[in-house]
């Protein structure tokens, strides 16, 4: 990463610290609310920012989820022909996005429901993939129950679409690959943030005159949930390095990511509600939050089956 | 040496490689294990031709890159050296035998006992294999354990008697590297030696694995004569010796341990690639295979920024030993009801315990991660 990078994610994580902060227009002005976009509307930079943006938003659960939906959005809109990106970055709209079998379903979309725009993705690959813009027409007004109050979700109505576009095959691909890594970073920013309630727990938290993480079996139960987080970093360094440098392999390599990091993403968080005893499965305690993300993003994304499946053949 | 001077010893390595390796590959089918079963005649002809392959290296400066040239080498980092293992791991090449060898007791050779070139020479030259004499019956993860005693002799040297076990390769080996105790109990009573596997009083005894193969020893040491010299490093200091070699036998976690491809075919025989379950379970045993390159690229560049592979090493570890396990079961799948049969494939889903005690089992690996990275409170006694 460039110091560049590293002083954009320090600044951010000062703004999403802040208490009573304006962590929309904070962002924005840093050009992160649209993370991977070139100026004025996003901090261009090197292309793996917006990745990293995921992954340092997605550590804190009081994240607008709009950092994630605009970074998606972003990639999105850039394969866009015409003026689009620039008239709907300039209006600075909350978008909601949908990929049904990469992110969302046909039946659901990530995005609050007063959100201002809808960015449809549909089928991959081949000629049939293609882009759907649509306003609040094209979604359902009434609010959908989230199982992560933190990512709320919202019905496409898919009304009157403002635009639709083909991508073209190697654009799609593309989108593809970083629409995986990019679940792949949300699952590793959330893994840390949960890892670290973790630790802190056991460290702090005395049993039997002595402090938890004492004992072998929460150590090397921590020891394996280390493993999972640095697997996961690997997965998304080499993946986003690869999609970065437009490299041929990177779609198998964003299936690596993806695949590896939902499913370690539920057994960092199972563990760690665990790790916390009847405290981690009250309300009041963080890790049931980061238990509820983990869960709802793995309905969201593809089936790590399905993911092995086209690795295997790959 | 930086990303791009790795990069640039891979290539130049991959340049050679595809010039010089063709005639050094072995034929027939590749097995699944460098484990497997081998008859003695098998074994004695792979280490002759891995001899010959690493006196080819040897010739052409590419034995260990990180060598000074009079050595054979390069003068280049260690970096190097990693990065020439993964473009020969490319290719179907006679160093399994060699790695403990090369990849472990050289380094440690170099590091503590530079002066001795002439063995230095000869075994970057492939004329003397090595194994590596640590684990004890009653001292395997508890190293510091190790009862093996080096008495100093009347005249000079030293005497040595104890038994050793779990020693890879003994059976073929010239020269053993061996810890002994010259002290008191406890890390500091160790020290480290050089020792002639052919000696007066040095017993092989071959241990059959529950696969059948016979890869490991127990080595017997009664009495046996060291002269003076066989001590490597100062006395007292074998447990800082052992140490260099195990954070270099962090470096040796590779994915060729996980078969993807042979798995593929085997399915592809069996009619299986269009099974949702098989295609499933090898796309997990690609996946895990790809992110052990990931993880040992991340210990490389550290090692290239002059970092110590470390306690890091141990998540590379510990991913790799389970990923074993997860190709082992798909082995199982693959194979269905053929498992009940004895084969190559049935012996590979037998052998995944393995790799989750050499070097160094999975509840150490942990407890290294919780104590030196996560800084977890000390284990207490139950």
């Amino acid at each position: 990463m460039t110091d560049e990078s590293a002083a954009l994610l320090r600044e951010m994580r000062r703004i999403l610290e802040a208490p009573a902060t304006d962590v929309d227009a904070g962002l924005r002005q840093l050009g992160l609310l649209y993370a991977g976009t070139p100026p004025p509307y996003g901090a261009g930079g090197e292309p793996t920012l917006p990745l990293r943006v995921v992954e340092e938003t997605a550590r804190d659960l009081r994240s607008p989820l709009w950092t994630l939906t605009g970074v998606l959005a972003a990639q999105v809109l850039l394969t866009c022909p015409g003026r689009w990106l620039e008239d709907v970055l300039a209006t600075e709209l909350r978008v909601a996005v949908s990929w049904p079998g990469v992110l969302g379903t046909s039946r659901v979309a990530l995005g609050a429901a007063d959100s201002e725009l809808l960015i449809e993705v549909s089928g991959r690959d081949d000629d049939s993939a293609g882009v759907s813009v649509f306003d609040t027409a094209g979604l359902e007004p009434r609010p959908l129950a989230a199982l992560d109050p933190t990512r709320p979700l919202t019905r496409p109505r898919r009304d009157r679409p403002l635009a639709a576009y083909r991508l073209d095959p190697a654009a799609s691909r593309r989108l593809h690959a970083f629409w995986l890594l990019a679940l792949a970073c949300d699952a590793l920013g959330s893994m840390r943030a949960c890892f670290e309630l973790g630790l802190d727990h056991v460290r702090g938290r005395k049993a039997f005159g002595r402090p938890i993480g004492a004992f072998q079996a929460l150590r090397h139960r921590c020891a394996d949930l280390y493993v999972d987080v640095e697997t996961t970093r690997a997965t998304v360094l080499e993946g986003g390095r690869a999609w970065a440098a437009d490299d041929p392999g990177a779609g198998l390599l964003a299936l690596v990511a993806a695949s590896h990091a939902v499913e370690a993403g539920i057994r960092v968080a199972e563990a760690v509600v665990l790790l916390h005893g009847a405290m981690g499965f009250t309300r009041e305690a963080a890790p049931q939050a980061h238990l509820r993300r983990a869960y709802a993003m793995q309905a969201l994304a593809p089936d790590a089956g399905a993911m092995r499946r086209e690795l295997a053949s790959a | 040496m930086s990303r791009t001077a790795a990069d640039d010893a891979a290539a130049l390595a991959a340049a050679w490689l595809e010039e010089h390796a063709p005639a050094h590959e072995l034929s027939g089918p590749e097995p699944f294990s460098h484990f497997d079963l081998m008859s003695p005649q098998e074994e004695r002809a792979l280490v002759d031709a891995g001899r010959r392959w690493q006196a080819h290296k040897a010739s052409h400066g590419w034995a260990a890159p990180s060598l000074p040239p009079a050595l054979g080498g390069r003068g280049w980092s260690r970096a190097a050296d990693v990065a020439f293992w993964d473009a020969e791991s490319r290719y179907r090449l006679p160093t399994q035998q060699f790695e403990v060898t090369t990849r472990m007791v050289l380094p440690t050779l170099v590091h503590w006992s530079p002066e001795k070139v002439e063995d230095i020479a000869r075994l970057v030259r492939g004329e003397e294999l090595w194994c590596q004499l640590f684990s004890e019956p009653d001292a395997g993860s508890d190293l510091a354990a190790i009862r093996t005693r080096a008495e100093p002799a009347a005249d000079s040297g030293w005497r040595v008697s104890g038994q050793k076990v779990w020693t890879s390769w003994a059976h073929l080996a010239d020269r053993g590297y061996l810890l002994a105790r010259t002290g008191a109990p406890g890390h500091r009573g160790l020290s480290a030696f050089v020792i002639d596997m052919r000696a007066p009083g040095v017993t092989v005894r071959p241990i059959v694995q529950a696969t059948g193969a016979a890869t490991f020893n127990e080595v017997f040491l009664d009495d046996v004569v060291l002269p003076a010299e066989a001590a490597l490093g100062p006395p007292g200091s074998g447990w800082a010796v052992a140490m260099t070699t195990l954070m270099n036998e962090r470096l040796a976690v590779g994915a060729d341990q996980i078969p993807f491809l042979r798995l593929r075919e085997e399915a592809e025989r069996r009619g299986l690639l269009g099974d949702g379950e098989v295609m499933a379970a090898l796309g997990e045993v690609r996946a895990r295979r790809i992110v052990v390159e990931q993880l040992r690229q991340r210990i490389l560049e550290a090692v290239s920024r002059g970092a110590d592979p470390g306690p890091e090493g141990s998540v590379a570890k510990l991913y790799l030993a389970d990923s074993v396990r997860v190709a082992a079961r798909a082995a199982r799948l693959i194979l269905g009801p053929e498992l009940a049969e004895e084969s190559p494939l049935s012996r590979f889903a037998l052998a995944w315990p393995g790799i989750k005690n050499a070097g160094g089992t999975d509840e150490i690996q942990k407890t290294i991660l919780a104590d030196r990275v996560l800084r977890l409170p000390r284990e207490v006694e139950a």
